[in-house]
């Protein structure tokens, strides 16, 4: 090969930008990234003590979010809301952050969108609202980092989700992992190559995205592949027991206690 | 051009990065190696600007490249058009639907004429032997193809200096060897070389500095890339053979 | 698009997932009959791509940003009923793990965003598709499938807020859930769905669809054909239009309020819309005077606010004593 390296790189290139609105390029990396250490960080971290089983854990959070949603008296919300502060009380600093970090998002939001109603004369039933939406989005939040992601899908099964379902659902749990990281890469990819005015930026995004979706069918065309040769037949067999500890019964009971309050204030 | 002050950086999980202060001059080719997991991929990344770090300092032609020097979108740009970065996975770094538009992507953000352009991918198509690949979809080429596609791409922004990570990794021993004169021709032109590399069959006569980064996450040893690879004692404490 | 829990009534959201287990479960039936198991992957990596897609921040001409839902672009390329499943566990994905609620109202979500979108839009993509055979009318199918398909969805998910204030109120007649009648709540989603909203969707779809076509057209043609029949088309109509038999006749939809209709937001889609700092005080002392009223002894009170105060107290020091958090990645 006869290195005929063209004149142009051999100078320097006096090159001065140009001003462009490529803040999609910045926003889609950081949903992203914030995806992805949301990822790797799959809650749950095993430290000795093993967390709450995730089938008490879900199943509780869904009770309590039914109650919130149903109750109208307001000393219920009051316990409800100890309750969900109590527990987060004891948990970890690092799931706390997380949980406030969203909570104060949500209530932000959800205050900005009923005000126009609150001040229109419906204000305290904005504010509770405001408030049962806060209790929700903190118990939901503190389950999701709480809890281990693989331990979902076996407390799916036990609520007698078709096994379609689950398996479906911890291939995707697998997949958007390790599909994210793909995807950022060809961000970043864009980013560093975005060095200009772009004139055509959906081309950038719909290649990203396309070129993505190109990857995940290779991917299950080699997963099937795989399961081919391991004789997979179709059948999910889950081999977890049910723990049923401290930690469970302690939920469980706070759980019958709040639905018994639940049950004997008026107005619900 | 691209000097490193004390430069770590930790992912949450653990250290990538210790204490890592380089200086390399304007024109130099610089190979850095080490044994998997020392940082070596990170530290290709924060070269350009990808990921930054939590202390130190990195100094690119004497202006500090940095979260807030980054925030400026006219710094960025020319930031990223001096320094090309080729990606270890080039599957990563392909998004055009044909090879033409890929190599043109960069120029023509720069606002180069339509014939500018074309001169430009054209040279690169010669330059890197894939003339016949220009209407082909770069997600269906070869891996040693797709290879040359995106430096392809990133040598049409004409950057000062090139970042490579792993460029040899998945290529045939004619690829290798391909590839080598190319980014010896380009380091002959003027451009700074910066490569991350485990394959020191094919890369003879490639860099005149190594960079050896220990399984600590710091510099180990910087030196002529000849005499650390004929210190063989050397190279196996840091698990590099 | 997508519903948070507590604006739309327990009773609502019962109505709609109990709407939705047909689905899923005829969904379960066409994807397992249609192709074999190699499809598994498929819909799991398909239900991840899904999820990702709502992830991609889409630009407009003239600057804005948004957010795609993707639904009809799953739809175009993997049928349907692949898409409802994949839909549905991205949503669900997003609900429970990502913590991003909409958990009791996840049946609300899967069927405005997993039946009525992909849906729709595939039947519309269909319709102009199997008349007009040409390369253009194959783009303007796709673009009138993604609008409509959205715009629609939004307009249900409208309705679905919209139908709050008449069907659950308290014995005062204060709302309970979402407070705004079908005449803010349908504007207030619908406009700035069919301004904005309607268009990144058309955008990312027509756009994402015609690369994979350009790129890897196999793709496309290997997908099954069910056979959208006419009658399938109304059957949907049906459905979607079947939450307005909960109106009672004569209700005002004419009146427009004016300065609510300024504040016009949507469910939870970023629109580079960036809220200036407004504190929402929330104080404990505001809901526990009530209880007097409902008749619990006031100690009971006490308890709680104790229990509550000294949880915020452990809460805030936990928080302060976690070690300060570093940004390593730049955006």
């Amino acid at each position: 090969m006869d290195s005929g390296v063209p004149l142009w790189l051999l100078a320097d290139e006096a090159y001065a930008p140009r001003r462009d609105k490529d803040a999609f390029i910045d926003r889609s990396i950081l949903s992203f990234l914030s995806l992805l250490s949301r990822a790797r960080a799959r809650g749950g971290k095993e430290t000795g003590k093993a967390g709450t089983d995730a089938f008490f854990k879900i199943v509780a959070v869904f009770l309590l979010l039914l109650l919130i949603s149903l109750s109208r008296n307001r000393f219920f919300i009051a316990t409800a809301g100890t309750a969900v502060l109590a527990v987060l009380a004891s948990q970890r600093g690092e799931y706390l952050a997380a949980v406030l970090k969203t909570s104060a998002a949500v209530a932000l939001f959800t205050s900005l969108i009923l005000l126009p109603s609150a001040l229109s004369g419906t204000a305290v039933p904005a504010f509770i609202i405001v408030v049962k939406v806060i209790i929700s989005v903190s118990a939901v939040k503190l389950v999701s980092v709480s809890t281990e992601w693989s331990s979902v899908s076996g407390a799916l099964r036990r609520l007698r989700i078709p096994n379609l379902f689950i398996l479906v659902f911890d291939i995707a749990l697998k997949y958007v992992a390790l599909l994210g990281e793909f995807a950022l890469s060809m961000l970043y990819a864009l980013r560093l190559r975005s060095v200009g005015r772009n004139a055509d930026k959906h081309a950038a995004l719909s290649g990203i995205a396309g070129t993505l979706f190109l990857k995940s069918k290779e991917m299950a065309e080699e997963m099937y592949a795989a399961m081919e040769c391991r004789g997979f037949s179709g059948e999910y067999l889950s081999s977890k027991r049910l723990r049923f500890g401290f930690r469970e019964a302690a939920l469980t009971a706070g759980m019958l206690v709040l639905v018994c309050i639940f049950v004997y204030l008026p107005g619900t | 051009m691209i000097k490193l002050t004390d430069v770590s950086y930790d992912y949450g999980e653990g250290t990538a990065l210790s204490g890592i202060s380089l200086s390399i001059a304007r024109g130099e080719s610089v190979a850095f190696i080490g044994p998997n997991g020392c940082g070596k991929s990170t530290l290709m990344k924060l070269l350009n600007g990808i990921v930054l770090p939590q202390r130190g300092n990195y100094l690119f032609d004497g202006d500090e490249v940095n979260a807030k020097t980054l925030k400026d979108p006219s710094f960025a740009k020319r930031f990223h058009q001096r320094s090309g970065f080729l990606f270890q996975n080039s599957d990563a770094q392909l998004f055009c639907p044909v090879v033409h538009d890929e190599i043109a992507f960069g120029p023509r953000q720069m606002g180069l004429s339509e014939m500018e352009v074309e001169k430009r991918v054209t040279d690169c198509l010669e330059l890197l032997g894939i003339g016949e690949l220009r209407q082909r979809v770069p997600y269906h080429l070869s891996g040693g193809e797709k290879r040359r596609v995106a430096l392809a791409a990133v040598l049409a922004l004409n950057p000062e200096v090139l970042v490579l990570d792993e460029p040899m990794s998945g290529l045939d021993p004619r690829m290798k060897n391909f590839l080598r004169e190319i980014v010896a021709a380009l380091n002959r032109s003027g451009k700074t070389i910066l490569c991350s590399t485990h394959d020191f069959a094919y890369v003879d006569g490639l860099f005149k500095t190594a960079v050896v980064i220990g399984a600590d996450h710091r510099v180990a040893r910087v030196g002529p890339w000849s005499e650390i690879m004929a210190d063989e004692d050397f190279l196996r404490a840091q698990n590099i053979i | 698009m997508h519903i948070p829990d507590n604006y739309l009534s327990p009773a609502t959201c019962a109505v709609l997932s109990a709407a939705m287990v047909p689905v899923w479960a005829l969904s379960v039936k066409k994807v397992k009959s249609e192709i074999d198991k190699a499809n598994l992957p498929l819909l799991g990596i398909g239900a991840a791509f899904s999820f990702l897609v709502m992830m991609f921040n889409i630009p407009l001409p003239g600057g804005t940003t948004g957010h795609a839902v993707g639904a009809v672009l799953i739809a175009a390329l993997l049928g349907p009923w692949a898409a409802c499943i994949a839909v549905s566990v991205a949503l669900f994905i997003q609900a429970l793990l990502f913590g991003d609620g909409g958990i009791l109202a996840f049946g609300a979500n899967c069927f405005n965003m997993a039946f009525v979108m992909p849906f729709l839009g595939y039947f519309i993509y269909k319709f102009i598709t199997d008349r007009f055979k040409s390369v253009k009318a194959e783009q303007f199918a796709l673009v009138a499938a993604a609008y409509i398909a959205l715009n629609f969805a939004a307009l249900i998910a409208a309705i679905e807020f919209g139908l709050q204030p008449l069907i659950a109120k308290a014995a005062d007649g204060m709302p309970l859930y979402c407070p705004y009648p079908l005449s803010v709540s349908v504007p207030a989603m619908t406009i700035p769905h069919l301004l904005v909203a309607g268009f990144v969707e058309v955008f990312f779809t027509v756009g994402v669809f015609a690369f994979i076509k350009k790129v890897s057209p196999g793709i496309i043609s290997m997908k099954p054909e069910p056979k959208i029949k006419g009658v399938y088309g109304l059957i949907v109509g049906l459905i979607c239009l079947s939450p307005l038999g909960l109106l009672a006749p004569g209700t005002a939809w004419g009146e427009w309020g004016a300065d609510e209709i300024k504040n016009v937001v949507t469910g939870n889609a970023p629109l580079g819309f960036v809220p200036s700092g407004m504190e929402n005080g929330f104080s404990l002392n505001v809901l526990f005077p009530d209880y007097a009223i409902s008749g619990v002894p006031e100690w009971t009170g006490y308890v709680l606010s104790a229990l509550a105060g000294a949880s915020i107290l452990i809460i805030v020091f936990k928080l302060l004593a976690l070690p300060r958090k570093h940004v390593g990645e730049r955006a």
